[in-house]
């Protein structure tokens, strides 16, 4: 049983030597203790007054209860006054403190059971005081660590069960009068509200980030369908304008006047071709080529041409970590990611001097340090390798840290604001996380976080360009539904020497497969197109050829079930748009690498 | 992904896709003004012309779309 607090009518708070107050010292009177208690009731009518008012006026939470102690010490003549919070596992954790010798807010806890003080007082509806000498109720060690003797516990209700206790400890004898007791129940209430408050807050709070997130995955999601059905028409458009312009160029001599207006026009056509990659990207439709990479490999790779996108008043200082587990990616959105990173560092860092740190490494990211990465909040913790991108650049305020993911928000004259938006989906779609600190005037730094492969390596199996002089002879089956793109991959390929058959969709082609399948030395393959999908048509004449070169392409990727195909089944991988130049080498190249493999 | 709405995103791109075609346009009448009686291109640049203005129907439904969706996003 609790021990419940006993008021005294003629208790010593009375006499509180300090206090300010009509009576003298010594001056005990029956009217004057009656005017002593009114004032005492009117001073704690006050401070629960203005806690309330605090506590309706949405007071910072911790600030409230910070005031909290510190009136309710002062309005007593208390040596100490703490407000304790039922944890989630059940203690009770000292949330905030006034006089306190050795508790630490957010650590220090009481014991939760009931059989002692003051957790007794949880049950209780009115304060409960120290429990007397002989009483079957223990007292917390705690209290006599604090060297309280006096101590007075209520505790601080809520609608379904009590959010903590108020308790107030004296270092000296004293006892609590009737008005006191009001006091404290008075206050105790007051933090009840103030918690329900707090707590519909956070759950408020939450609510809205629940809300956010939805509705960042409805943008994407409506992005990525929007961006997807446009980027396949659009990159088809693309190639019959740089199809045309190269073959136009061709046409000419190198003195020609109009030359530098096709090159104008190529120039353009990948602007507009880049700017529909980076869409996909963003809306995580980009994806293709899945495959083991290895973050060190694929630096060591890329290092030359980032330091053509440094000022020479700039360093890169490369730092990769050995045996690095691979990781399931693709390989030329990873590139695509460092490099923008890298151009995003040179631009921070502009004309004047600065370094540039490139580091890869392994890393085990917990929950917590996942909530508080900018993208990665909802992946799963474990095992990640890492390439962070630091410069010494001008840095971010917060500001402009909270949009540098928004497509088209730039912070530089000439960009276009689609590096950071194409890195996020690219990102988000390999199921990674970035972390990135910025101070301005000192620099930022891009953690890029990516799940680890989970079996053992496997050989990379990317088709690399062939070193020798390219042959251009042979038949290519060229199986497209968009004429233009038939019209251009013709053109070029028979520029270059081979002969070239055409398929308007792949049911076409395949009926030229089973008709004279043995005639073509090559094939190349759009993805995208109606009744039989360029997968399904790979597969189909894998059974039939299984030997023969394939070369796909592209606008814009399938959902990943239908394009995962294994890129080593495949010749090469051409994105649309494409030009007749990179068309022409890599035929040739498919072409010369099966004939060397079948002595041809 | 804080600020950016669909629509807006859509809008700048439309943009950017306008003016890109606006420059290939330009390039390729200027090409043709340049040297009139080069028969041998003449056919690549119409089909340059006629792509482009493909792309330039794709950014203005892009822009079609943008309006649309304005006053459907939450804020």
């Amino acid at each position: 049983m609790p021990h419940i607090f006993q008021a005294t009518d003629e208790g010593t708070p009375l006499r509180r030597s300090g206090r300010p107050g009509p009576a003298l010292a010594g001056d005990n009177s029956v009217s004057v203790r009656v005017e002593r208690r009114a004032h005492d009731a009117a001073r704690g009518h006050a401070v629960v007054a203005t806690l309330g008012q605090r506590a309706l006026a949405g007071t910072d939470f911790s600030l409230l209860l910070e005031q909290t102690v510190s009136l309710v010490a002062d309005a007593m003549k208390v040596a100490a006054v703490a407000v304790c919070e039922v944890a989630e596992d059940g203690r009770l954790l000292v949330r905030t403190g006034h006089g306190l010798l050795t508790a630490v807010a957010g650590q220090t806890s009481f014991s939760d059971d009931r059989r002692s003080f003051p957790a007794s007082a949880l049950d209780s509806e009115t304060p409960i005081a120290d429990p007397p000498d002989g009483s079957p109720l223990s007292r917390d060690p705690f209290l006599v660590q604090e060297g309280l003797v006096q101590t007075v516990a209520m505790r601080i209700p809520g609608r379904s069960r009590p959010f903590g206790l108020l308790i107030i400890g004296a270092r000296q004898q004293r006892s609590y009068s009737r008005e006191d007791l009001f006091f404290i129940h008075a206050v105790a209430n007051v933090l009840g509200a103030a918690f329900e408050r707090a707590a519909m807050d956070r759950a408020e709070e939450e609510h809205r980030a629940l809300e956010r997130q939805m509705l960042n995955g409805q943008k994407l999601e409506s992005l990525g369908l929007l961006a997807g059905g446009i980027a396949h028409d659009f990159n088809n458009l693309l190639v019959s304008v740089l199809g045309n312009a190269g073959l136009a160029l061709a046409e000419l001599s190198s003195t020609s006047p109009v030359r530098s207006r096709l090159v104008d026009i190529e120039l353009a056509a990948q602007r507009a071709a880049e700017l529909t990659r980076q869409m996909l990207a963003y809306a995580g439709r980009g994806r293709f080529v899945v495959q083991r990479v290895n973050l060190s490999d694929l630096v060591v790779e890329l290092v030359t041409l980032l330091r053509t996108v440094v000022t020479r008043t700039a360093d890169i200082d490369v730092r990769l970590a050995d045996n690095l587990p691979e990781v399931e990616a693709d390989a030329s959105q990873l590139r695509q990611v460092v490099m923008n990173l890298v151009t995003n560092a040179a631009d921070a860092i502009g004309g004047a001097p600065g370094r540039i740190e490139i580091t890869t490494g392994r890393m085990t990211a917990t929950r917590e340090y996942l909530s508080r990465s900018c993208i990665g909040q909802d992946v799963e913790p474990g095992q990640f390798v890492f390439v962070e991108i630091a410069d010494t650049g001008c840095g971010m305020p917060d500001e402009t840290l909270a949009r540098i993911f928004d497509p088209f928000f730039t912070t530089k004259v000439t960009g276009r604001g689609l590096g950071l938006a194409a890195v996020l989906g690219i990102v988000r779609s390999h199921r990674g996380a970035i972390a990135v600190e910025s101070t301005p005037g000192v620099g930022t730094r891009f953690r890029l976080l990516l799940p680890t492969a989970g079996t053992a390596p496997v050989s990379r199996a990317v088709p690399h360009a062939a070193q020798a002089t390219p042959a251009s002879c042979g038949t290519i089956l060229v199986v497209d539904d968009d004429a233009g793109v038939r019209t251009v991959s013709t053109l070029s390929l028979e520029r270059a020497g081979f002969r070239v058959v055409t398929a308007r969709d792949g049911e076409e082609g395949m009926a030229l497969m089973e008709r004279r399948g043995d005639d073509f030395d090559a094939v190349l393959l759009d993805m995208t197109m109606p009744r039989l999908s360029g997968a399904e048509t790979c597969h189909l004449i894998r059974q039939l050829r299984p030997e023969l070169p394939i070369v796909l392409t592209s606008g814009y990727t399938e959902p990943d079930t239908e394009a995962r195909l294994d890129i080593r089944d495949v010749a090469g991988f051409l994105q649309k748009p494409f030009t007749p130049a990179s068309l022409v080498k890599m035929i040739q190249d498919a072409v010369r690498r099966r004939a060397q493999e079948h002595g041809r | 992904m804080t600020n950016a709405t669909p629509s807006s995103i859509l809008r700048d791109a439309a943009h950017e896709l306008n003016n890109l075609c606006s420059t290939i346009l330009g390039f390729a009448t200027l090409a043709e003004e340049t040297d009139p009686q080069n028969s041998s291109i003449a056919g690549y640049l119409t089909e340059i012309k006629l792509s482009t203005e493909g792309v330039a129907a794709i950014a203005s439904r892009l822009r079609e779309l943008s309006q649309e969706l304005v006053g459907t996003e939450p804020a």
